[in-house]
């Protein structure tokens, strides 16, 4: 166990490694940051000021090895578009994303679940027609259109819900159920297919032939086992909860992390992407190794 | 003249008694302003888009303003003389403090300039004040501008934006990180709370100096809410989250409008052009090509389709918002024959294929309209999409494709076109000795009337010789709630807040 932990640490770190090489020089190939951090009539010797200031004049190799020796100390370096510390600027918008991707993966669980379930029990009734079909649509839509669209209906129309903003949990509603629709699809569709399998397992029909009530037979027997695929997509889930918060944040105009990111990007704000991808690499490989972790418990043949 | 003040003010007094003789006087309210997007920064040597500008105008003043019209109007310097080509003095303010309650002095205006020239503070509008080789003071309320040349902009770059008069002694205590956290001012509006891409919260400063265009703060609180999603912005208009919005797309007007709410046009100095590259070989090096592609674009069409009626067509870069514009330059009429021949004699009668660049900030239904009708001369664009930052940069190192469509400018001077019009400008594609002579010769001229009329006569040679296809003004929608009075838009697509109520 220990050493199944420590394996996936340094596994860990070997991704996060690999993330920030690649998003540096991806970045790097794009734009100059001096020229969307400077007006456009800004005179070269203001833009050589500013690339020095930057750093931006060295070689590049010698600008990550020295992005790299700082970041290993948690220091990114300070913003170029906003006054502060790049790594700051993010952590402060953590909380605010984090309670957003809560709710989302809370909507998304509490429809799915019983979705999932309803669907593989009522097996090719009108139930599990209705279920598919609602998954096939959640799957089909973009997360943007969802946004604007209940912002229209319950924002505009039924005035029920804030249109946007972060006042009080009522702004969590919309963007959460935007980001969780996606989610809400996959792990729905999953939970459905993984049990119909399970159901066919000869342990089960072990579980029917003692004379168990319907509800044992699902919730003790089959469920757990159905549960491990379905975990493990959750795990994998959260980086589209990530990606689902960039989109949400800026139709919401909701002040977390995704917005800042976006923003970021399209200023160059180098320090503050880089901050970004490692805060978001971190938490993925975190929830993996949690998932990981979890298998033990749900299916005791599995060791670490 | 002056006896005729105090009706006025008698008049205003008594407008103000009968109006809100129910309720104590004071600012009253909440006003929420929804944005397009957020300010780089809260301090404003660091900020050079327009939502900074828009938060600059409410906590501080310039020297020298600009009203809503344009025109130069008194500031924190009430009156200001040439003394001659390199001297410019100025009267200061008397009576006028900070929002700390620092009096704000000559002293104030050697240190906001200091810190400008500072090339170690980097701000980005620094290339605009070169010209000022220091500041003296002379009394108290009296500062001389010594110029290491004559600059026909220097007022132009005093009201931009850029250099509001910072206090000294609060800045030296807190410093710039301080500063931008918590800035202080002179203007009708105080920082509260900044919540970066969320809320800027600003109060009314009850005691602003009285004369100012900006006039007197009417609400209490003051609160800009950056929202780049149009529709989420627009939802929050129709709503009442916010009682004005920023940038009303031109399709949301008619919905706007039967949802009972204002829509406020604004036409402002910043043109549409479809640049050119017209120093490299070929087609587009040739005067008759950039002619003819200025007669075979239909841009009166699109302007009253695709862009809703918002917006007039330019002649030139000298454009009808802009200081210096020449009325007898007529826009280039929808000629498609003239065009036409125009190409057969350059030869090119069959058009020619060709690539535009455009950036990924811009709408782009216009400007595929104007591909549209550019293949009408069988001219075949292929728009090629940047991001902003790319397309900056190819810009900037000359990298970009033979066309590209792009904004300008904001201001109603002309003085920035420079940079692209000036055969030694440095993103300038285009150069015609004739123009560029101009152009420096109106960088020189301190005399304004002197100045306009060298842009008068650059106007035309623009016109003759064009350096891309000249398109239109950009207009600024704001949408505005019935609730809502005194709002005026700004020329220079600023917000200001203050003489602006809303009524419960």
């Amino acid at each position: 166990m220990v050493g199944y932990l420590l394996q996936r640490l340094i596994h860990g770190i070997g991704v996060l490694l690999g993330v920030s090489i690649i998003v540096f020089f991806l970045i790097h190939l794009t734009a100059d940051p001096c020229s969307v951090i400077l007006p456009p009539d800004a005179s070269a010797s203001d833009r050589k000021i500013c690339r020095r200031q930057l750093g931006l004049d060295q070689p590049l190799p010698v600008q990550y090895a020295i992005f790299l020796s700082r970041a290993v100390q948690g220091d990114f370096g300070f913003s170029y578009r906003h006054q502060g510390y790049a790594m700051d600027l993010v952590l402060e918008r953590l909380p605010a994303t984090l309670r957003l991707m809560a709710v989302a993966i809370s909507f998304a669980l509490l429809v799915a679940v019983p979705l999932g379930i309803l669907a593989a029990w009522k097996r090719d009734t009108p139930i599990d027609a209705f279920a598919r079909t609602f998954v096939l649509f959640g799957q089909a839509v973009p997360d943007f259109w969802l946004g604007i669209v209940l912002i229209l209906i319950f924002g505009v129309a039924l005035r029920w819900l804030p249109v946007s903003g972060s006042r009080g949990w009522e702004s969590l509603i919309l963007p959460g159920v935007t980001i969780g629709a996606f989610p809400l699809t996959t792990i729905a569709r999953l939970l459905r297919s993984s049990l119909l399998e399970v159901m066919n397992q000869d342990y089960i029909r072990t579980a029917w032939g003692k004379g168990l009530p319907p509800k044992a037979v699902l919730w003790k027997h089959a469920l757990k086992n159905a549960a491990i695929p379905t975990i493990t997509v959750i795990g994998l889930e959260v980086g589209f909860l990530f990606g689902g918060a960039v989109v949400a944040e800026n139709v919401f105009a909701y002040p977390g992390m995704g917005r800042l990111a976006v923003n970021a990007i399209a200023n160059r704000d180098i320090p503050v992407v880089q901050a970004f991808v490692a805060v978001t690499a971190t938490i993925i490989v975190a929830v993996n190794l949690v998932v990981d972790l979890l298998y033990t418990w749900l299916d005791p043949r599995i060791r670490l | 003249m002056n006896s005729r003040y105090p009706i006025l003010f008698l008049g205003a007094l008594v407008l103000i008694v009968v109006a809100c003789s129910p309720t104590p006087a004071g600012p009253q309210g909440t006003l929420t302003i929804a944005l397009s997007a957020e300010a780089e920064s809260l301090d404003p040597f660091f900020t050079y888009q327009a939502a900074g500008y828009s938060y600059a105008a409410n906590i501080f003043d310039n020297l020298v303003e600009r009203n809503f019209n344009g025109e130069f109007v008194p500031g924190l310097a009430t009156e200001w003389t040439v003394v001659d080509d390199t001297t410019v003095q100025f009267k200061l303010r008397q009576g006028v403090t900070f929002h700390n309650g620092e009096a704000f002095t000559a002293e104030s205006v050697k240190f906001t300039v200091q810190r400008m020239l500072d090339e170690e503070v980097n701000s980005g509008a620094r290339n605009n004040f070169l010209s000022i080789d220091f500041v003296e003071v002379v009394d108290d309320f009296t500062v001389l501008f010594h110029l290491n040349r004559p600059d026909g902009a220097l007022f132009e770059n005093l009201a931009a934006g850029n250099l509001p008069m910072l206090p000294p002694v609060y800045f030296e205590e807190v410093e710039a990180e301080g500063f931008a956290l918590n800035p202080v001012g002179t203007g009708p509006f105080k920082f509260v709370s900044w919540t970066r891409d969320e809320a800027l919260t600003l109060e009314a400063n009850e005691n602003y100096w009285s004369g100012s265009y900006k006039g007197m703060p009417l609400v209490q609180t003051l609160i800009f809410r950056p929202i780049t999603e149009a529709t989420t912005r627009f939802s929050e208009l129709q709503t009442g989250g916010a009682q004005i919005m920023q940038d009303l797309l031109p399709d949301q007007t008619a919905q706007a409008e039967s949802a009972g709410l204002r829509v406020v046009p604004r036409e402002t100095g910043q043109y549409a052009y479809v640049f050119l590259t017209a120093d490299v070989e070929g087609p587009l090096a040739d005067p008759q090509v950039r002619q003819a592609l200025n007669y075979g674009v239909n841009v009166e069409g699109i302007i009253s389709t695709v862009l809703g009626g918002f917006g007039s067509r330019i002649a030139s870069p000298i454009g009808p918002v802009s200081f210096g514009h020449n009325p007898d330059v007529a826009p280039y009429t929808y000629d498609l024959e003239m065009a036409r021949s125009l190409l057969a004699e350059a030869g090119f009668a069959d058009g020619f294929d060709i690539t535009m660049d455009i950036c990924t900030c811009d709408p782009l239904d216009p400007i595929q309209a104007v591909a549209g009708e550019l293949a009408n001369l069988g001219i075949n664009v292929t728009l090629n999409p940047l991001e902003l930052a790319q397309f900056n940069d190819n810009w900037i190192a000359r990298t970009q494709s033979p066309m590209w469509f792009a904004r300008w400018g904001g201001s109603p001077d002309p003085a920035s076109i420079v940079f692209f019009a000036a055969c030694d400008g440095f993103i300038s594609r285009f150069c015609n000795e004739e123009a560029t002579a101009l152009i420096h010769q109106a960088e020189s001229t301190v005399d304004q009337n002197a100045r306009a009329q060298v842009y008068r006569d650059l106007s035309q040679i623009l016109h003759d010789d064009p350096l891309g296809i000249y398109l239109w003004t950009a207009t600024s929608l704001y949408g505005v709630r019935a609730e809502v009075q005194g709002f005026t838009p700004h020329v220079n697509l600023i917000i200001v807040a203050s003489n602006v109520s809303v009524s419960s």
